[in-house]
């Protein structure tokens, strides 16, 4: 019998999940074969809140599903806390999932859709009772226990699939999406609520969203993906200030990407003349015709008047295409020639700041050397 | 989504005119005839007198000894339950075999749903009067069945098989099962996959998910499944007279021989009464069962 009680928690080297080389391919009959993940490996350890981020038909519900059992790997492997889940029935995996539509048992009441997983596990009445209140106290629902699922709204529905999964006390919780069929204000709170219920909890999230926002707030890491495969991996503030490519960079947030060739370890000429300074020899040296990708975040771009800076400010003039209000930042689309590329500066509108430019204008703009970063090819 | 068209009230009745006129002259004149007929005297070579007569009813329970008195005769009342019982048998059999039928075909590819679909209803394409004579061919002493067992030594003398209870309820439940399957297999279709996922992900195993989601969910279909052989079930005279050999008779074949060669219509009409009667009382007491259940769609 493999483990499916829980060992220990955190006292074996390998607890957690380990995803090993793991290939699923779809043979549809008559179209091509779709390879929904491809050779991914992931470790996941206890207590994480981890975040599978990417892009429609990346594959983020086919790798949980095959963690869940609902689906088998076409190659690698599952292993929980050093066993292979290989085989294992998704009844017997101490793992449970809030499935994207909730998935909630029309027939039963909210109770009893709570309690369902508690009474196939056989556990005392008593028991189960004690436990389906304290879960509905702990997502908010007290007093709705008698309700049908299809008497509550979507963000009641919700909490009610998470509570019945939650209430397992799983090893592992798996999140597909939950929050997308919420509204902006439900969503907001929701993300906050989650995270509290993991740290309460201790059960290791695994959450899927394709919301870049999502991701960053609630993770503790997080694992961009990209037909099948990890782009990037780590925590939410590597992910936003230094994504590796160029994918990554346009899918968290938005990003100045400039293209140039290294003349040295610390410069790269665009275009002209014009050249962007490096705070450190980044810039490989070798290949000294090859074409470069350089990002920055619009938020570390500065617009600059007549004051005093040095060479690693990058100054450049651009002409001010669009002007963008968004409350509490504006967003300023520039032209700059020199770069040959288009630059957003994001300032924001804190009380003094300086008056925006207006359309059409010439002003200064500043890329501060040490926000600059190469993307990978 | 727009909501339906609104009819003028004229519009409505032209559209439902013709229904209605069909309704009224081939079905609720003809059942207003059958009350008629069962209180007026039976003429001996056919069709009734235009006199009135509690006859027809008294014949159901009492019949009139040698000397001119009424005596209770159980012969008719045996019939009505021996029905019943048949009815509720072949009712409970098509559930059984019919329920995994349909759960089977519900599961697989949509592309193979519609194939199976159709060879479900496969009998239909012949006379049920044929259908029925083979199972005679089936089951008689020198029959599939009986030869088969004899040629492999594990009987010696024939089994009774044709013209028992047995053999009508075999024949009931091939006649009617089709009626099972399709409407549970439109309900079990409708259930969405991913509460079937979700019970397994919360340590249901097959079993359990089939009785705790499945068959609650399946619930309105094997309802309608129930009645649609239940009662058909009642009435029916062909599988009774071919395979019960007229030594178990059923309501059915009670009926149609008053109307065929016993000339008595006011007591076939009578029968006919008590057999809706019968019928009406499980549907309502379905009904009552379904409005007083837990399950609410
Ligand atoms: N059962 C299946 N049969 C065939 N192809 C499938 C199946 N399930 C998924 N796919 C394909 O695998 C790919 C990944 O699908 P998946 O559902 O994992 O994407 P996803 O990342 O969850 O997307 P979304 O954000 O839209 O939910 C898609 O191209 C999809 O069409
Ligand atoms: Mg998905």
């Amino acid at each position: 019998m493999t483990g499916e009680r829980a060992s220990p928690a955190g006292t074996v080297s390998g607890a957690g999940l380990v995803i090993r080389r793991v290939t699923k391919v779809f043979d549809a009959a008559g179209s091509q074969a779709v390879r929904a993940v491809d050779d991914l490996s992931l470790e996941i350890g206890e207590n994480e809140f981890f975040t599978l981020l990417g892009p429609s038909g990346c594959g983020k519900t086919t790798l949980l599903r095959m963690i869940a059992g609902l689906e088998q790997p076409t190659s690698g492997e599952v292993l929980l806390d050093g066993d292979p889940l290989q085989g294992l029935p998704p009844y017997r995996r101490p793992i449970n999932t809030v499935f994207q539509s909730y998935a909630l048992f029309p027939h039963m009441s909210v109770g009893e859709n709570v309690a369902f997983g508690l009474k196939m596990r056989g556990l005392d009445s008593a028991v189960i009772a004690r436990k389906v209140e304290e879960v509905l106290a702990l997502v908010r629902l007290e007093g709705l226990a008698e309700r049908r699922p299809a008497q509550l709204s979507g963000g009641q529905q919700q909490r009610v699939a998470l509570a019945r999964a939650l209430a397992n006390e799983p090893k592992i919780l798996l999140l597909d999406e939950p929050l997308s069929a919420l509204d902006l204000k439900l969503r907001k709170q929701m993300r906050l609520e989650l995270k509290r219920l993991q740290k309460a909890t201790g059960i290791t999230f695994i959450f899927v969203t394709h919301d870049q926002e999502e991701a960053l707030i609630m993770s503790d890491r997080v694992a961009v993906l990209s037909e099948g495969r990890v782009l990037q991996l780590g925590p939410p503030e590597e992910i936003y200030q230094r994504p590796r490519s160029r994918f990554v960079a346009d899918f968290i947030g938005d990003t100045n990407i400039i293209l140039g060739r290294p003349k040295d370890a610390e410069r790269l000429v665009l275009g002209g003349t014009a050249e962007l300074r490096f705070a450190a020899p980044v810039l490989p040296s070798d290949g000294q015709d090859q074409a470069l990708s350089v990002a920055i975040r619009p938020e570390s771009c500065r617009l600059v008047n007549g004051a005093a800076y040095d060479d690693l400010a990058n100054v450049f003039e651009g002409r001010v295409r669009e002007i963008e209000y968004l409350g509490a930042d504006t967003c300023v689309l520039l032209d700059v020639e020199a770069l040959g590329a288009s630059i957003t500066v994001r300032l924001r509108n804190t009380e003094g700041a300086a008056v925006p430019p207006q359309e059409g204008e010439t002003v200064r703009v500043s890329l501060p050397a040490a926000a600059l970063w190469v993307l990978e090819p | 989504m727009t909501g339906p068209a609104r009819l003028s009230r004229s519009g409505i009745a032209l559209a439902l005119g013709p229904a209605l006129v069909v309704v009224g002259l081939f079905l609720v004149v003809p059942l207003l005839l059958v009350p008629i007929a069962s209180f007026m005297e039976a003429n001996p070579w056919g069709g009734v007198r235009p006199t009135f007569s509690v006859e027809a009813y008294v014949q159901v329970l009492f019949e009139e000894d040698f000397t001119g008195e009424l005596i209770f005769n159980d012969a008719y009342p045996r019939i009505v339950l021996r029905s019943l019982a048949l009815a509720a048998l072949t009712t409970a059999l098509c559930l059984l075999a019919g329920f995994p039928v349909a759960y089977v075909i519900a599961l697989q590819p949509k592309s193979r749903q519609g194939i199976l679909l159709l060879l479900v209803t496969v009998p239909f394409w012949t006379n049920l009067l044929i259908r029925t004579y083979s199972w005679i061919m089936i089951l008689r002493d020198e029959g599939l069945i009986n030869n088969g067992l004899e040629a492999a030594g594990v009987i010696e003398e024939p089994l009774r098989l044709l013209y028992t209870n047995g053999a009508i309820a075999i024949g009931l439940v091939y006649t009617f099962l089709p009626f099972m399957v399709l409407p549970i297999y439109a309900a079990i279709e409708r259930i969405d996959r991913g509460l079937i996922e979700a019970a397994h992900d919360l340590y249901a195993n097959r079993r359990a998910m089939l009785r705790h989601v499945v068959l609650p969910l399946a619930r309105p279909g094997i309802a309608a499944g129930a009645i649609l052989v239940f009662v058909p079930a009642l009435g029916s005279f062909i599988a009774p007279a071919l395979l019960g050999g007229g030594k178990h008779l059923m309501i059915g074949n009670l009926i149609q021989a008053q109307f065929g060669a016993s000339r008595n219509w006011p007591f076939g009409s009578a029968m006919s009464l008590i057999l809706l009667a019968a019928v009406l009382a499980v549907l309502l007491w379905q009904a009552q069962r379904r409005r007083s259940g837990a399950w609410q769609p």
